[in-house]
């Protein structure tokens, strides 16, 4: 697969190829942006490149040949140079040959299903950090001469699910690499990681992907029609994973859904009991995707009623079909803090993830933005 | 790929090369064997992330291939068809299907393709060394035990091996003990200055060697060829403590003590050790020592008696006695009931020497004492 398989990320791209062609690619990167905007994709291009036996050189670029040994084994993510490390669920081995036959088959799917789709999420179902044993194991890794000839990159997903120890361990080989060797940490969450982890790499931020480009990108790969890729990519944040995780739902039955909940909260005393029973529609059959939807509607139609709020009923929105309901909604509550609605969101996307019971995340993210709402309806000018 | 072979050859071959199959592996080409066939030479090949062991046996081989096959369905099956008899394979590149058949009975086998599995990069400029097959499993026996097992000091995780012309010298360290072993070339002088770290399981295999091997180092790997066999394992890529400088010159205190005596006392006494310190108490005259080990937790104590030439009178020193244990085990493998080691001191907290009483050269232990 060549670098422009990569969607949205030529800037990055182009930047890694010329820092490979003039020998001068840092041995620590941290690529950091949010989840499935190609962050792990553009490390495997890294390794593809730096690894093939015969790639097409030129002064600003290289691409690999896609036909030597190397690539062979880089297309199925086999090749001995190239190690992926993310995080374990608790109470499993650290080191490869103490794991669990199931663990091994979980982290082989992983590598299977990222080799067919350079956007999947490398996630193990449970997996919650990134341990000092891991680490240890890829320290023990580095300190051997390479299998292959070539450059070893090892890739470190979701940098910040390292526990701090793990970071702390990992300083010294972050600081003193081995020659031919780059290290890849990717995270979509950069402000976790620890100062002096962040200071001993080179910053890349990968941006979202423009929405344009993720409508053809869904079309080309005829995930679906144009129409329907026009109505989740304005939902996907310009993440290709959240995209796709959107196409099976129903986007605008979700977002009337979540209306009708902010509408709830926002109701005056009797609102409790319907709350519940909404939220308790929205979590039945804990569908996480459809959850992390539903929240990332939320978010977006905050986000919206705020842009109304500040720039008019003109303003550039995503909910385009929908600017009355968000006038009406900007008109009452448009001085919201909508900063901390939106960290209170982000949060319960991670408690979410961290398997806290749904229904109590939903309600205190309610309960939250009901007071941040209200609140600012008492505080706001009278004009 | 076509060929057909007999059982106990290839039951001979699979059992070699099966160590370095890992049990399970995120990088599923590696629980493969990689077989190619060449006119009549089969090659199966098997590899783990730091090492790949490959045996070479003769068939009866029809047309030439490379494919790879499930090892340990494969080796299960094999071990299933007895020991008597040929089995003729049969593996379809395009297909990657493995056919096995035998006068009984027929399996099929889904492989992969040979292209996926890991290269070792070519010995071109490598540095050639004969050794000869009771040296290297000397040099392997005598040292592995006390590699480190600690990541955080990577270069002490292999055995040092250095080539100097006369002499072959290999050194494992922990940082707590040291075991250095020389041996003498033979007809054929050992290259000079070639310097480098065989990680502890490459050499764990090289304890087993049953003929005369020849070592190739690159920059980045070495090979050892045992016969059909070869062991391919990737270096330890670190500088190696300079080992020469914790050796003292100036140990002037010798013990003179029978191997077995000393081995079996150290082992009564340490049933009375504390688990957690493993201190036992070595108090020296001139003909006994006394093998002293006390835990003040359990309250338990015990003492040996054993005769011994001391040179000098009432010296007191302590050790960690698995560390001493094993440096005095393997001061030589046979079992001679007579064996003297010569134990040397300085001070109770310098470096104490261990070697046979009569050869102080080719064999040396260092342990570090404890406090007590």
């Amino acid at each position: 697969m060549p670098w422009s398989s990569v969607i949205g990320q030529q800037n990055i791209a182009a930047l890694l190829q010329r820092a490979i062609v003039s020998n001068r690619l840092p041995h620590a990167l941290l690529l950091s942006g949010r989840e499935g905007v190609g962050k792990s994709a553009l490390a495997v291009e890294l390794a593809r490149a730096t690894n093939c036996e015969a790639p097409h050189v030129s002064d600003y670029s290289i691409e690999a040949c896609n036909e030597c040994h190397s690539c062979t084994q880089m297309r199925s993510l086999q090749h001995p140079n190239l190690r992926f490390v993310m995080s374990l669920p608790a109470g499993t081995a650290d080191a490869e040959n103490d794991m669990k036959a199931d663990l091994i088959e979980d982290l082989q799917q992983a590598l299977a299903n990222k080799s067919t789709n350079p956007y999947h999420q490398m996630r193990i179902e449970g997996a919650t950090q990134i341990r000092i044993g891991q680490i240890r194991d890829v320290k023990r890794s580095l300190s051997l001469s390479a299998t292959q000839r070539g450059r070893r990159v090892v890739v470190i997903v979701e940098a910040h699910e390292m526990t701090s120890e793990a970071s702390n361990a990992f300083l010294k080989t972050l600081e003193e690499p081995h020659p031919n060797v780059t290290i890849v940490l990717t995270s979509s969450r950069p402000e976790r990681l620890l100062q002096t982890i962040v200071s001993r790499c080179q910053q890349l931020a990968c941006p979202p992907i423009d929405d344009d480009v993720l409508v053809s990108y869904l079309v080309d790969k005829g995930l679906c029609t144009t129409t329907e890729a026009q109505l989740v990519t304005p939902f996907a944040d310009g993440s290709v994973t959240r995209a796709r995780d959107f196409l099976g739902e129903d986007v605008q039955g979700n977002r009337s859904d979540v209306v009708e909940l902010l509408r709830t909260a926002l109701r005056g005393r009797d609102f409790r009991a319907d709350l519940v029973d909404r939220i308790r529609a929205i979590t039945d059959g804990r569908n996480k995707p459809r959850m992390e939807l539903m929240l990332s509607l939320l978010a977006v139609w905050i986000r919206d009623a705020k842009a109304i709020a500040v720039a008019g009923y003109d303003a550039p929105i995503q909910n385009a079909d929908q600017r009355e309901a968000l006038t009406r909604f900007a008109t009452s509550f448009g001085h919201a803090d909508v900063a901390s609605i939106l960290a209170d969101i982000e949060k319960a996307v991670g408690a979410l993830h961290r398997n806290v019971t749904p229904v109590l995340v939903f309600l205190r993210l309610m309960l939250s933005i009901r007071r941040s709402l209200f609140h600012a309806r008492v505080k706001a000018p009278t004009a | 790929m076509k060929f057909t072979v007999a059982l106990p050859d290839l039951q001979k071959a699979l059992q070699k090369v099966l160590p370095a199959v890992p049990t399970k592996s995120t990088m599923a080409v590696l629980e493969h064997f990689l077989v190619t066939l060449k006119g009549s030479e089969l090659t199966f090949t098997a590899s783990d992330p730091e090492l790949s062991i490959a045996l070479t046996i003769l068939v009866a081989g029809e047309v030439d291939g490379a494919l790879l096959i499930p090892a340990r369905q494969f080796n299960d099956l094999v071990k299933e068809l007895g020991s008597a008899g040929t089995v003729e394979i049969t593996a379809d590149e395009m297909t990657n299907l493995v056919d096995v058949r035998t006068p009984t009975g027929s399996y099929e086998m889904k492989g992969l393709s040979a292209n996926e599995y890991p290269s070792i990069p070519a010995f071109g400029e490598s540095t050639q060394a004969t050794i000869k097959r009771d040296d290297l499993a000397r040099m392997a026996n005598k040292t592995v035990f006390a590699v480190s097992t600690e990541e955080y000091r990577p270069s002490m995780t292999g055995v040092f091996f250095q080539f100097n012309g006369g002499t072959a010298t290999a050194v494992a360290t922990d940082g707590f003990r040291m075991s250095r072993v020389i041996v003498q070339a033979g007809a054929n002088p050992f290259p000079t200055n070639l310097e480098c770290i065989i990680p502890a399981r490459a050499v764990e295999l090289l304890r087993k060697v049953d003929t005369d091997a020849v070592m190739d180092v690159s920059t980045t790997h070495a090979r050892f060829t045992v016969g059909m066999q070869t062991i391919t394992t990737r270096l330890v890529d670190e500088k190696y403590p300079p080992y020469q400088n914790v050796i003292p010159a100036d140990n002037d205190k010798t013990l003179i003590v029978n191997q077995r005596e000393v081995l079996a006392a150290i082992k009564r006494v340490s049933l009375f050790a504390n688990a957690n310190t493993k201190h036992v108490r070595f108090s020296i005259d001139e003909r006994v020592l006394s093998v002293h080990s006390e835990d003040e937790d359990s309250g338990g104590k015990g003492t040996e008696t054993i005769p011994c030439e001391f040179s000098h009178n009432g010296f007191v020193v302590g050790f960690n006695y698995r560390f001493l244990e094993e440096a005095i085990k393997n001061i030589t493998a046979d079992d001679d009931p007579d064996l003297s080691v010569r134990v040397t001191f300085s001070t109770p907290v310098r470096a104490v020497l261990i070697t046979p009483a009569s050869d102080a050269e080719s064999l040396l232990m260092l342990v570090m004492p404890v406090k007590i």
